[in-house]
């Protein structure tokens, strides 16, 4: 690669090797036009400020979607999983939704990936090698176009309400979220009880609990 | 704002049932100190269950709602004591082969608590997130339950299958509910019917996305094909009172997510998912039956069985009505009682045997007579034999999708549900005409002693009681029709 040649003769700092210098220039010159089109396009006056944050925000989850399925090295999925969780916030802010921006941005940002992070890291999981596509990759490959393509017709022959969405009260929310949906709330912590003691009993070891047994009798 | 609280008492059958989770969990890890033995577990939680169905009659009649979140009536109540009562049967039924087969029994009852009140919630929802959660509930508590079977590899696998596979559904659910939520403009089943009987123009087609991935979800929380196969591996996979419940429970919460949806809010939007679940009904009696031919093991069979009763089911989702849904309501009756008798007589088998294979099933009649007429009686009233609950449900089934005009369906049904009385022939003639040494049972010879061996006394109690209740639900059908009349009245007003 010719470019790699290029960067071995630059006066880099050590840290900055050579993967993360050639990853960071190819993305940059991914990103690059659709952002120079889009400013151009507002600058133009084709399209609104919201939507060219819109289209920015929609790519950012796109491009952190597909890189959390894609990329081999986990931590590398999770922190593009990260990128599109944030994306998702921008979007809820540009909805008016604030509160929801902020949950998304401290659940997910932050919450669930450190925990993703904590889980990665205890787990052992490093560079996944093996490859698990089955004999029906391609049927999969068929159905999900299929749907890919029927999901798009839909949403583009709708005629979506386009009434901007208003800012919903604080109090609102909350007596909505505690009173109206109090129990819905209170079974979602169940699933995520059902989720905490599923984990320890699924991993504990099988003789743990005999010996367990034995030392009680 | 108006009264800020809600009569939470309405909820105390979930509260006992959830709240003996929490006691079963805890005095597992407390028994040392609380001088419990681990036998005391399923005890607590036969208690809890049949403290919930009778608090749950004990509110039969009240018809109450929160905020059009839940709706607590007499559909509710139908299903509450269904649920309430299989989980205790199950328990009663499987104790001995829980201690033996189940790592971390405190935990495995509390999931089977749990999956409980997940399925009562999906049975009381009246709005799409809270059916949702319930359904997830349910779900959650059975990948573990399903994965907690001891030193069997298979059970590990069977939970990664269902697990992976299950939150592959979840998701495509998920995207359905939001594509109904964006087509309908909510989430609450009375407003989402009112808008859609009004109707929006350009809204159709992603409606008609959002049903169909709506019904391809559900359709895999029910096992109907093609959405079935986790079904045999999870069923051969789990431990036996798990693949009971999986059987039982499940099934018929996903019916009642099934019947509240497509008959409430769905209902004006009929002619966009009626072929659709008709074709699966058809796919699901057809290729559920005719695999099940093919299996050897107990579990599998009776996996691919209830794949096809479930296709009997779907009928009456095809038809929905007043008169459907009590007869599906029936025949859900009638299949548990059934389902529940065989699992209970197959789990009384293992335990002895330790063996899965019908073929190891030869000579049962003489070595067990009672526990072979069990199997027999329950393999017969699941093909439908006259005299058995089998056969008034399914009679009443298959009457009410011919009057709801879908006669074809039903000529389908019947053909299927012939050839579905081939393969539980097979298990019965291992049973009574294959003697212990393999050779064929000989009328004139009666020298043959073989050892008889007995069932522990809960395997009587609980095979005996689903055997009478087969019968007098297959000759005394009334109590049963009232109470799911009246559930069916109560979904359509």
């Amino acid at each position: 690669m010719g470019g790699a040649v290029v960067l071995n003769r630059l006066p880099l700092p050590a840290q900055l090797d050579r993967t993360v210098t050639t990853g960071g220039l190819l993305a940059g010159a991914i990103v690059t036009p659709p952002l120079i089109a889009l400013i151009v396009l507002r600058v133009l006056g084709n399209i609104s400020s919201a939507q060219m944050v819109w289209w920015m925000l929609a790519g950012v989850i796109v491009a952190g979607a597909l890189g959390a399925v894609t990329l081999r090295n986990v931590v590398h999925s999770a922190l593009a999983l990260i990128a599109a969780a944030m994306g998702l916030a921008g979007m809820f802010l540009l909805l008016a939704s604030e509160f929801l921006a902020l949950v998304q941005v401290l659940v997910y940002g932050g919450g669930v990936a450190i925990l993703l992070m904590f889980g990665l890291m205890l787990t052992n999981a490093t560079e996944d090698p093996v490859v698990i596509d089955g004999s029906q990759k391609p049927f999969a490959a068929g159905v999900g176009l299929i749907l890919g393509v029927a999901l798009t017709a839909a949403m583009l022959s709708a005629n979506w309400d386009a009434s901007i969405s208003t800012v919903v009260d604080f109090r609102d929310l909350g007596a909505r979220l505690y009173r109206d949906f109090g129990v819905p709330f209170e079974v979602a912590s169940l699933v995520l009880l059902v989720a905490l003691v599923g984990a320890v009993a699924i991993s504990r070891r099988d003789n743990d609990d005999d010996n367990d047994a034995e030392a009680a009798s | 704002m108006s009264d800020l609280n809600f009569n939470y008492a309405l909820l105390l059958p979930e509260i006992i049932l959830a709240a003996t989770g929490g006691i079963v969990l805890l005095s597992d890890a407390f028994r040392r100190e609380l001088k419990l033995g681990r036998n005391m577990l399923p005890w607590i939680t036969v208690a809890g269950a049949v403290l919930a169905t009778l608090a749950s009659v004990a509110q039969a009649g009240i018809v109450e709602d929160f905020a059009g979140i839940v709706l607590v009536d007499a559909f509710t109540t139908f299903f509450r004591v269904l649920f309430g009562l299989t989980l205790a049967v199950v328990v009663i039924g499987s104790h001995e082969y829980v201690a033996k087969q189940i790592r971390g029994q405190g935990e495995f009852y509390t999931m089977l608590l749990f999956a409980t009140v997940g399925a009562s919630f999906m049975a009381m929802s009246t709005e799409l997130i809270t059916a949702y959660v319930g359904i997830e509930l349910l779900s959650f508590s059975l990948y573990v339950a399903v994965s907690l079977a001891k030193s069997d590899p298979r059970s590990g696998e069977a939970g990664l299958k269902y697990v992976l596979l299950g939150g592959l559904a979840s998701a495509i659910l998920l995207y359905g509910l939001s594509l109904v939520y964006g087509a309908a403009g909510s989430t609450d089943y009375a407003t989402i019917a009112k808008n859609l009987s009004e109707g929006r123009d350009g809204m159709h087609a992603p409606l008609l996305m959002g049903l169909t991935m709506v019904i391809a979800g559900l359709g895999f929380k029910a096992s109907a094909v093609p959405f079935h196969m986790w079904t045999p591996d999870a069923y051969e996979g789990a431990p036996l009172p798990v693949t009971a419940v999986l059987s039982a429970t499940s099934k018929a919460a996903a019916f009642a997510v099934l019947l509240r949806l497509f008959g409430g809010p769905f209902l004006p939007a009929i002619a966009d998912w009626q072929g659709t679940i008709a074709f699966l009904a058809v796919l699901t009696m057809v290729v559920g039956n005719l695999i099940a031919i093919q299996q050897h093991n107990i579990k599998r069979l009776l996996a691919y069985s209830s794949i096809g009763q479930v296709g009997f089911m779907l009928m009456a989702i095809v038809t929905i009505s007043d008169a459907s849904t009590s007869a599906v309501l029936m025949h859900l009756g009638g299949y548990l009682i059934t389902n529940l008798a065989v699992f209970m007589g197959v789990i009384a088998f293992y335990n002895q045997t330790g063996s899965e294979e019908i073929a190891d099933m030869k000579g049962l009649a003489e070595t067990n007579p009672f526990l072979a007429l069990v199997i027999a009686a329950g393999l017969f009233s699941l093909a439908g034999m006259p005299l058995l609950a089998g056969f008034t449900t399914k009679f009443i089934l298959f009457q009410a999708a011919a009057y709801g005009g879908y006669l074809w369906l039903v000529g389908v049904a019947v053909v299927a549900s012939t050839v579905s009385l081939y393969y539980y022939l097979m298990v019965i003639k291992q049973i009574y005409v294959i003697q212990t040494d393999g050779s064929l049972l000989d009328p004139q010879a009666h020298d043959v002693v073989v050892p008889r061996w007995r069932l522990t006394w809960t395997g009587y109690l609980t095979t005996a009681t689903l055997l009478v209740a087969m019968v007098v639900v297959g000759l005394w059908v009334a109590p049963l029709a009232h109470a799911a009349d009246s559930a069916a009245k109560a979904l359509f007003g």
